[in-house]
């Protein structure tokens, strides 16, 4: 599990002229038998790789769908101990990789060292932290390296190109680019914008480049991922899930 | 040695950073660049002071109170009278400062976040001075417990967002404003009320709020020749202490108290006594000490008093703490209202719920003190937003 992972696993894909679906669940939202049958869902409908968020009370970056469903996971008792040792327990199958997407506090207050080898143990390959930005990721550098743990730093469509270029020399396996200066979830359409904004970061990067932030339909994925290498799915996946919706999520997941 | 916090990268010691998503960075750093193009800039100084001056109506009195004095019979206790303030708190000094300056940087709406609402209603009245639009984000319980201050904002022009996300308090604003700023960062300022978030904010709002204890040094040198021996201040997230207290840091005789809710009992699950019970964390942008659980989620803290309802505090008053420069006490619901009374009969002044918790520490330490000591509160708002509340609680 790690950097390599991720990106064996993108290559294979992207070696088959395929695109990147990367859909992300909260852990533990429905409680952890779900979870686990979600998991399975996805990696058996060709999820390129899982994003799976832990819970936290204040979650700045994201909208209605993804906050609810943490504050679900939070009420059924869900902490980041559970996450992980949950994960732990059902190894990934098919080969796809899992990052996890957790606010930074509950990793302050876990400890930066039992957090990163928990991680590991948990066959978990990358971390995203919305709330971690450039200037203070030193904090965690020496653990991501001493674990081979991929860092996915989000880019805005506010990021200055210097600025771009400085999260890109951090940037393991893939860009992940928000596609609009939002919180997570629906919106209805995509400018002419933010396809040349993500023109623009793949002319900027050799590592492929998957859009995320408010993509919600086949329609809108079909778009967005004709323009760059792939796609995040999030709040849409959470509220199908929570609905038990999953004959959708698996259509959804047959749009590229 | 002279104190000189924070350091460029925003850091008081160990406390403060910039911990937000990569969208508001930018914005973060265009006002890092105006803030520090502007903070000594003589027209902007001189527009601030005119309107401090003939709009606010500052300086505020450092008023002698005398029968408190008498009452509590130890030492001489002054009252630096916040709540004269228009709109009858401290937080108008920085609203007012940060929307001349959103001005500057050439936006014209902001957005805010309020517990009690005052903030909210000193953003809504510098934004209607400055003919801005302004969006204030208010958690459904507070919007309850002040609806006179939801009334205010709402005759100021201001749009009051309602908060039903997590606990529905002050703390959920600052989360709900954060994503609003998020969604509008091209044209709009976030104005945060309080000495927190993400570097610049707690280094600009403590600059824009440090004139109550600049006023207050010239004021008490003038009455008494002296330096007072205590400075006492409530504390949520910190505005008003750290803005009486930084011009008093290196003044290593003065000490420094503030004062916490302690709602029903700092053991209990219901208080909001971060000093006391916080740890070191990661919140709304930086680092502060915070009340949280085990698993680092931010808990719902609890007091009579909405504007002291926050969980976390500022990153200044957090790294004061840590080098014993800062002294603290909480103080419950009960000692509050109690406090609120005495002051309202023996001085004819009714005070903020959150100031009265400072009202109540001094009537626990004045008595202990020598007539010859000095003693300042910072007298950080006016009562009246309180009394319906009050009135209910003691079924007058």
């Amino acid at each position: 599990m790690g950097i390599r992972t991720i990106e064996n696993r993108i290559s294979d894909i992207l070696g088959e002229n395929k695109k990147l679906f990367i859909p992300y669940i909260m852990c533990g939202d429905g409680g952890f038998d779900k979870t686990k049958k979600v998991i399975q869902l996805l990696e058996n409908s060709g999820a390129s790789i899982i994003e799976i968020g832990i819970p936290f009370s204040d979650p700045i970056a994201d909208g209605p769908s993804i906050q609810s469903a943490g504050q679900r996971a939070l009420d059924g008792g869900i902490t980041l101990q559970k996450t992980l040792t949950f994960l732990k327990s059902i190894p990934p199958n098919n080969d796809v990789p899992r990052i996890i997407m957790s606010y930074l506090n509950p990793i302050v207050q876990y400890g930066f060292e039992a957090f990163f080898s928990l991680l590991r143990e948990s066959h978990i390959s990358g971390l995203i932290i919305p709330d971690l930005p450039l200037e203070e990721y030193n904090m965690i550098l020496p653990y991501t390296d001493q674990y081979g743990i991929a860092i996915i730093p989000l880019i805005a469509p506010s990021t200055g190109l210097d600025r771009m270029a400085n999260i890109l020399k951090l940037t393991h396996g893939f860009v992940y680019a928000i596609t609009v200066n939002n919180t997570t979830g629906g919106r209805s359409e995509f400018s002419d914008e933010v396809l040349n904004r993500l023109k623009l970061i793949k002319e900027n990067t050799t590592m492929p480049v998957v859009a995320g932030f408010g993509i919600s339909t086949i329609e809108q994925i079909k778009t967005l991922g004709s323009y760059c290498d792939g796609v995040v799915v999030g709040s849409k996946i959470v509220d199908l899930a929570k609905d038990d919706k999953f004959d959708e999520i698996e259509k959804l997941m047959k749009a590229l | 040695m002279t104190y000189n916090m924070p350091n460029e990268n925003g850091y008081f010691g160990k406390f403060g950073g910039k911990f937000v998503p990569e969208i508001l960075m930018p914005a973060l750093a265009e006002l890092q660049e105006n803030f520090t193009k502007y903070r000594n800039d003589k027209s902007f100084n001189d527009e601030l002071n005119y309107y401090l001056k003939d709009y606010i109506g500052r300086e505020s009195p450092l008023y002698f109170a005398k029968r408190l004095t008498e009452y509590c019979g130890g030492a001489k206790i002054y009252l630096k009278r916040e709540d004269l303030n228009h709109t009858g708190a401290h937080k108008i000094n920085n609203a007012l400062a940060q929307v001349l300056l959103t001005k500057r940087m050439g936006k014209k709406k902001i957005v805010a976040e309020t517990g009690a609402g005052q903030h909210g209603v000193a953003a809504a009245t510098a934004a209607a001075l400055l003919g801005m639009q302004c969006t204030v984000f208010m958690g459904e319980e507070d919007i309850q417990r002040q609806e006179l201050n939801v009334f205010r904002m709402r005759l100021l022009g201001a749009k009051v967002e309602s908060v039903t996300s997590g606990s529905k308090v002050l703390k959920d604003a600052v989360n709900e404003a954060i994503k609003y700023w998020v969604t509008n960062i091209e044209d709009t300022h976030y104005i945060i009320g309080s000495a927190l978030g993400p570097h610049p904010y707690p280094e600009m709002v403590r600059e824009f709020q440090s004139i109550i204890g600049k006023e207050t040094k010239r004021q008490i040198l003038e009455a008494e020749d002296r330096l007072p021996d205590i400075i006492v201040a409530c504390v949520g997230g910190g505005s008003n202490a750290i803005g009486m207290f930084h011009s008093f840091i290196d003044d290593e005789n003065v000490k420094l108290l503030a004062v916490e809710a302690a709602g029903r009992g700092v053991d209990t699950d219901e208080h909001a006594a971060t000093l006391t019970k916080g740890k070191f964390g990661i919140f709304h942008g930086n680092v502060m000490y915070l009340l949280q659980d085990d698993d680092g989620q931010v808990h719902e803290v609890y007091s009579i008093s909405a504007g002291l309802d926050y969980p976390g505090i500022g990153p200044e008053l957090s790294y004061l703490k840590d080098i014993d420069r800062l002294q603290y006490a909480s103080i419950t619901d009960d000692e509050a209202i109690s406090s609120f009374q005495k002051l309202s009969e023996l001085e004819g002044i009714i005070p903020a719920l959150e100031s009265a918790h400072a009202i109540a520490e001094v009537l626990k330490i004045a008595p202990t003190m020598k007539p010859e000591e000095i003693l300042v509160i910072n007298l950080s708002g006016r009562g009246d937003k309180d009394v319906r509340q009050v009135a209910k609680l003691l079924e007058v």
